[in-house]
């Protein structure tokens, strides 16, 4: 049984708040704890972008996968809420994947020699921006926004077969791209010390994407409801 | 502190930033 979208409505003004605040503290805790961290022997000072970009890179991939999941909620189950959370998880992720693109070509042009070059993992993260924008072009394209959340939620399940391609890409193909370094089965090859502040920096990044996409959805289904009641009272006059 | 890493932190931090204040201001055309 789905949830009520005034159950959405209620808990999305409670939680938002919550969200920013968590994130507030989180962030605070992981950047403070990245000023102290060991720096990195081969490649020195320039590493800590890593608590950036890979967050960024963490959350693109998961918010592309609630944009997919609550895409197809919304098509079997007809469920408006899902839908919404779906458009407003994909301008998140458009976000993250931008921010990640933009710190991982800083990252490349002194430790590469070059801002970017077509690898495997470039490459596909690039066609999740693509993607990312495809899903916002078409669920706006239609004057009625159920259709538009309907086309675009059908790219966005079709386009989920780029995240495990994203994810694989550095195993499959010889890339310039270092291969997986934390979410390995044989463990993380990165030490505790510098491992510790980036969780923490992704579940700070994490609450800041939970927070807006809450937000935005209080605010809509708050002018829905708005809308509903004008037009109830409309026919009662 | 590395040119690249402030530049990195910068734009990151900024584009984040502006996204949250957008969002926080938005309202529902009717």
């Amino acid at each position: 049984m789905m949830p009520k979208p005034s159950f959405f409505l209620n808990h999305s003004r409670t939680i938002a708040p919550m969200a920013f605040l968590s994130m507030t503290v989180l962030l605070a805790i992981g950047y403070g704890c990245v000023l102290d961290v060991p720096i990195d022997a081969t490649q020195g000072e320039i590493f800590k972008i890593l608590y950036i970009h890979v967050p960024s890179a963490w959350l693109a991939l998961a918010f592309y996968g609630i944009v997919a999941f609550c895409s197809l909620v919304y098509i079997v189950w007809r469920n408006q809420v899902a839908g919404l959370i779906a458009y407003f998880s994909a301008w998140v992720g458009t976000i993250y994947t931008i921010v990640c693109l933009i710190t991982g070509s800083i990252w490349g042009k002194p430790t590469w020699g070059t801002w970017w070059v077509w690898d495997a993992r470039l490459t596909s993260m690039a066609f999740l921006l693509v993607l990312y924008i495809g899903y916002i072009l078409l669920a706006k394209s239609f004057a009625h926004r159920a259709q538009g959340l309907k086309f675009a939620g059908f790219l966005a399940i079709i386009g989920s077969i780029n995240l495990p391609i994203i994810k694989w890409s550095v195993e499959w193909w010889h890339t310039l791209h270092q291969s997986s370094s934390v979410f390995r089965l044989s463990g993380p090859a990165i030490a505790w010390p510098m491992l510790w502040p980036l969780l923490i920096c992704a579940a700070g990044w994490l609450a800041y994407g939970l927070g807006i996409v809450c937000w935005l959805l209080h605010k809509e289904l708050q002018h829905l409801k708005n809308q509903h009641e004008a037009i109830l009272q409309q026919r009662s006059q | 502190m590395n040119t690249y890493l402030w530049i990195a932190y910068g734009l990151g931090f900024l584009i984040y930033g502006i996204f949250l204040l957008v969002c926080l201001r938005y309202r529902r055309k009717r």
